[in-house]
């Protein structure tokens, strides 16, 4: 499902830094892996990358079969809203729309009709348990609350990938369980996740975990 | 996404940030209503001079006799008794583009009615006077030219005249006396307002030609000699190709030789009107581009505040990228926001600049001229405005790189 081969990324800054040194891994569909290092060690990067938020530098990735460094960034946008749903630390939620809103936005971009939209935004709240709260603004919800519109939002355009960046750095313990209660379900959905984080507790639930060092793996 | 989607996020973009989105607009207000005011006034002044041209009298030229040479003396224009009544009939059949003519002889007499008296000009003119200065009677009639020719003693009032001598009654039909000799008032002139030149051209008393010739005095050496010629050209014949025509004419009759000076003068009486005309558009003119200025001035303002917006909603910009959207849809909501916010503020500074040309025509005592396109192009302006000074930073916007604008907290 998601496939690298020797991907470097190199950063201007006032020097050059290698973020990521030739990393070359394959991940399975359906598998469930952990991303682990500590901070700079290129982990980020990687999802940056994995995640078609971003290029890199030199070397190949493929996303379910096709390769995406050689793609549009129309192309790259379309790969985003269609196969990788992603859920950030800090939640990224835009603070003026309403959850059920938030949830819509990315099928706004895959050009589906508003009351279908709306439908499938009701389920998904049903589905991460905030049925009734779609009008609620994000700042009105709670930490774990805004994590589970987020991961609803990843959801929502039936994504092969689920890509987490520290889901649950921003969270308290128990929110923190019932979001990773979450990423346990998608697995059964059949679901490839790729979740990157600090903590072993996390790493613990995942099939595989990849570790990462100074822009390599271990 | 498609163009509706995305105006619809643009629209709640600018209502969540109302006063910043006023503010921002405001700078486009000022400018259109500002524009909209300056084309109404500038068009009002310029149908005001328009209408004084065509009191009077459209197509006109006027003739008069030349400057007599009495050893060395010049006496001016005017002063010789060149032009004749013939000369005015010859005209009229003669030049295929004149429309009408008529002699006109004028002077400053006192006119006396039953009460009151009171001193005016009296024009005696032929009938085909009132077509060429396109005048015509509010109330009773013009005399026929058998009247003229008769020298019947008729006359017709202008309406300042009319006020003075007949101050409570209706003038027809009554009896007014200059030098001592009765007329009876036939008509009533409407009302023209001032000339170009201050004169108010309503303080008249008309008279046909024969009757006044007799009543003012003529002129000792040649009795047929008139003051002045006006013809009056067919609409969309040339006014200078006709003056040459005339001029040629004139020349023959009076057997002037190759050399010798026209013994008549044209007076050109619409170049003090254009004269008028142009500066009254120069200063609209001027004033427009005033206007045109802080225009684009707001438009700037439009691009200070979208490249703020940019930078404060990067993280947003990231989120929208990561979900899925594309450079295109990005670019699109920005530059809606632009646009949405240009247009509405040209439509407001539209209604504003209405107003404000109503109120200031109502001080002037004028009346502004609105046509549908000044307004319609000030709204198109002001969206270009949005277009042009929206575009950037929409450009920026889209050319963020995802990862760096979701980072970016």
């Amino acid at each position: 499902m998601i496939r690298t081969e020797n991907l470097s990324r190199h950063f201007q800054l006032g020097g050059q830094v290698t973020a990521l040194d030739g990393v070359t891994i394959s991940i399975n569909a359906g598998e469930y892996v952990a991303v682990t290092g500590p901070s700079g060690s290129g982990k980020s990067t990687f999802m940056g990358i994995v995640g078609c938020l971003d290029r890199p530098t030199r070397g190949k990735c493929w996303i379910d079969g096709a390769e995406i460094s050689d793609l549009s960034s129309d192309d790259l946008a379309a790969v985003r809203n269609r196969k990788i749903g992603f859920v950030f630390q800090n939640f990224s939620l835009l603070d003026r729309l309403n959850a059920r809103e938030n949830i819509e936005l990315p099928l706004i971009y895959a050009g589906v009709h508003r009351s279908v939209r709306r439908e499938i935004a009701e389920t998904l709240l049903r589905t991460v348990g905030l049925e009734g709260r779609g009008d609620h603004l994000p700042s009105q919800l709670s930490g774990g609350q805004q994590q589970r519109v987020a991961v609803a939002r990843a959801l929502v355009c039936s994504p092969k990938i689920i890509l987490a960046d520290e889901p649950t750095g921003a969270l308290d313990s128990k929110s923190a369980d019932d979001v990773m209660d979450l990423f346990r379900r998608l697995k059964e959905f059949g679901k490839t996740i790729v979740v990157v984080t600090h903590d072993p507790q996390i790493a613990r639930r995942a099939s595989r975990v990849i570790r990462f060092h100074d822009g390599k793996t271990l | 996404m498609n163009p509706l989607e995305t105006l619809r996020v643009a629209v709640t973009a600018l209502r969540d940030h109302k006063l910043r989105s006023g503010l921002t607009a405001l700078g486009i207000i000022i400018g259109t209503s500002a524009t909209i005011a300056m084309l109404a006034i500038g068009a009002g002044a310029r149908a005001q001079v328009a209408a004084q041209v065509q009191s009077l009298g459209s197509n006109l030229l006027i003739i008069v006799p030349g400057n007599i040479n009495q050893a060395g003396v010049k006496l001016g224009a005017g002063a010789a008794p060149t032009l004749m009544d013939e000369d005015a009939a010859a005209i009229a059949q003669e030049i295929s583009s004149v429309q009408v003519t008529s002699s006109v002889i004028s002077g400053k007499t006192q006119v006396v009615a039953e009460a009151e008296n009171w001193a005016t000009i009296v024009y005696t003119v032929e009938t085909g006077y009132f077509e060429a200065r396109d005048w015509v009677v509010e109330s009773g009639r013009v005399f026929e030219s058998d009247e003229a020719k008769n020298g019947a003693q008729v006359a017709l009032l202008g309406q300042t005249v009319a006020k003075q001598l007949f101050p409570d009654v209706d003038p027809i039909g009554r009896e007014v006396r200059i030098r001592n000799v009765p007329f009876q008032v036939i008509g009533m002139l409407a009302k023209k307002g001032q000339s170009t030149a201050g004169q108010d051209q309503d303080d008249a008393l008309i008279v046909p030609l024969n009757t006044g010739r007799r009543v003012l005095g003529s002129n000792q050496v040649k009795s047929r000699s008139v003051a002045a010629i006006l013809v009056k050209v067919r609409e969309g014949a040339s006014m200078m190709q006709t003056g040459e025509d005339v001029e040629l004419l004139l020349r023959q009759r009076h057997q002037l030789l190759p050399l010798q000076e026209n013994d008549f003068t044209f007076r050109n009486l619409s170049a003090v009107a254009e004269a008028k005309e142009a500066g009254a558009r120069t200063l609209s003119n001027l004033l427009l581009s005033v206007a045109l200025v802080s225009l684009i001035t707001g438009g700037i303002g439009i691009l200070n505040i979208m490249l703020v917006s940019v930078t404060e909603r990067t993280r947003e910009i990231g989120i929208r990228m990561a979900i899925g959207a594309r450079r295109r849809d990005i670019l699109l909501q920005f530059l809606f926001e632009a646009v949405v916010l240009s247009v509405l503020g040209g439509v407001a500074g539209v209604i504003l600049g209405l107003a404000a040309a109503t109120v200031f025509a109502y001080a002037a005592d004028w009346t502004p001229i609105v046509d549908f396109w000044a307004v319609g192009s000030a709204v198109l302006f002001s969206m270009l405005v949005g277009i042009v000074f929206g575009w950037y930073p929409a450009l920026r916007a889209s050319r963020l790189v995802p990862m760096q604008a979701i980072r970016a907290a």
